[in-house]
């Protein structure tokens, strides 16, 4: 049989976010595959040199609606090392716990979303029902449910209050226990290991060929978790297995992330337990003195690398991101390779995608002749105008 | 691997769920959930404690705050400033930064969720401030002579 190409995207019923994915089919299989990004391309990154340091910590956190809190402490570390402050240590632990309710939160929404891409819409429901207790403390500790703005440069905004440990500590204890029955569910249940065991398969050694991160190269059997590498925060002082799964397959993506969510329960608890008492921010200099950092930090979906550059003044002279996404694509695409076309949403959705947050820049292109081409900045805002 | 649910027990929980718990979802807007103590809804802005010092504007991520201020002259001669604050609200994200900002207290947030507006003039909010501290204002404001 012939072999087929044909184009998904950028507009398809399979992922929320446009993106552009050429198959190579033969029959049922696939053959081949490539991707284009840069559809929601928001020039972030040149945006945050035109913006002050301050307003640049908001402008970060919308880089990502779920791992909004991530880019803020990633993009605060590296202002702090540069400005050369240490904030209170009850500011680190609150990070911490704000860190790691993130990643409960994160990874039960790609469960259900996982959940939905396989056609187990109970599974969808069950879980997103019980991610809106997490989302209730998150709701109660930082006054949002996204976007927290909970993090700043000097500390956190806010304290957590001694009657909120008891609400914390209690929708924990009720997530460890239902995260617990979800890993059971990912084991026994026969719907679930049919449509994820041996789906969306890549070696360990090809995820660190191609620079996979978080739960994508750690499910691949490669312990790697930038909080136990290169420790951050107090992530030292708390102890948390690094899960791995020998699986390589979408099965042991979905574990190591359930798996995940039970540690972060734990890590929470531990991070109440020892959270000294103290101030939780401290003035921080408007104007950054000249210098450069590199910060990275294990946010839900990988490592997340911020540097940013100051001239002295208030504004940075430039900010650059790495998101976890754009680390994991290369991988995405050999984990189709050889699989099913029906298999193509579950194996992509496997990696967590977030395109908008991996649109750093976009190049433009003429396909048939190769020519590529530069906007400026009034035929852009032309261009927006007649489209809008 | 076999599965471990057996029909009883599903069962069980199915009736539970029937007649036990509550649903998970509220019958919005006849009942409606209480906001947190730290929820950023509807800003409140107090034009009489505001010293026109323009932190908010300059923190501001999304431009939603412009601090106008002039020099006029009183009756008595002297010469005092007196502005006001517009906020464009259509604009703003509610990070909370500007009351963050703010060392008089003038701006707040209040728990009222429901915003939404049939015409883009209706988010427009301005507050009149009259005789304010000189000293306590920032350079970087705008100044309308």
């Amino acid at each position: 049989m012939a072999k087929l190409d044909f184009p998904v995207g950028p507009q398809h019923p399979a992922l929320k976010e446009p993106e552009n994915l050429r198959f190579s089919v033969d029959g049922e299989l696939v053959v081949d595959a490539d991707i284009r990004i840069g559809y929601v391309h928001r020039s972030i990154e040149r945006s945050c040199s035109e913006r002050n340091f301050v307003q640049d910590l908001y402008l970060c956190e919308r880089v990502c609606g779920i791992c909004s809190n991530a880019h803020t402490q990633n993009y605060c570390q590296a202002v702090e090392a540069i400005a050369g402050v240490e904030i209170p240590e009850r500011a680190q632990w609150i990070r911490m716990i704000m860190h790691e309710f993130e990643r409960i939160h994160s990874h039960l929404l790609w469960l259900g979303v996982a959940g939905h891409e396989i056609g187990f819409e109970s599974l969808f429901m069950y879980v997103w029902r019980d991610r809106e207790v997490i989302q209730d403390i998150l709701e109660m500790v930082s006054g949002n449910r996204g976007h927290y703005a909970m993090t700043m440069l000097g500390g956190v905004r806010y304290d957590i209050a001694p009657e909120m440990v008891t609400k914390i500590r209690e929708g924990l204890a009720f997530l460890r226990q239902r995260a617990e029955y979800y890993a059971d569910i990912a084991t026994s249940e026969q719907t679930f290991l049919e449509r994820t065991s041996g789906v969306g398969v890549v070696s360990g050694e090809t995820c660190v060929q191609l620079g996979a991160v978080g739960p994508v190269l750690r499910a691949s059997g490669v312990a790697f978790d930038v909080r136990r590498t290169f420790p951050y925060l107090q992530y030292d002082k708390v102890e948390f297995p690094v899960r791995t799964s020998e699986l390589c397959d979408v099965l042991g993506r979905t574990l190591v992330r359930v798996q995940e969510v039970i540690d972060a329960c734990d890590i929470c608890t531990q991070c109440l337990d020892m959270m000294p008492e103290g101030d939780v921010n401290m003035r921080f200099p408007r104007k950054v003195p000249e210098g450069e950092a590199v910060a990275r930090i294990e946010a839900q979906r990988g490592e997340v690398i911020y540097y940013v550059r100051s001239n002295g003044t208030d504004v940075p002279e430039r900010v650059k991101i790495r998101t976890p996404t754009l680390a994991n694509l290369p991988a995405s695409l050999e984990m189709v390779k050889g699989g099913y076309i029906a298999d193509i949403p579950i194996a992509f959705a496997s990696i967590d995608p977030c395109f908008s947050c991996a649109d750093r820049m976009v190049e433009l292109n003429d396909v048939s002749s190769g020519d590529s081409r530069t906007m400026t900045w009034a035929e852009l805002v032309k261009l927006s105008r007649r489209k809008s | 691997m076999a599965r471990k649910f057996s029909i009883a027990a599903m069962a069980m929980e199915l009736m539970e769920s029937l007649l036990v718990r509550k649903p998970a979802t509220v019958m919005y807007p006849i009942e409606r959930l209480a906001p947190p103590d730290r929820f950023r809804g509807r800003m409140r802005y107090d034009p009489d404690s505001c010293t026109l010092c323009g932190l908010c504007q300059r923190d501001c991520p999304a431009d939603v705050i412009k601090v106008v201020r002039k020099r006029v002259e009183r009756e008595d001669g002297k010469k005092e400033t007196v502005g006001h604050v517009e906020f464009e609200m259509d604009r703003c994200v509610f990070c909370g930064q500007c009351a963050y900002s703010c060392n008089s207290g003038s701006i707040t947030f209040t728990k009222d969720f429901e915003l939404a507006q049939p015409q883009r003039q209706l988010f427009m909010m301005k507050g009149e401030a009259e005789e304010v501290d000189d000293d306590a204002c920032d350079a970087d404001t705008e100044v309308v002579p």
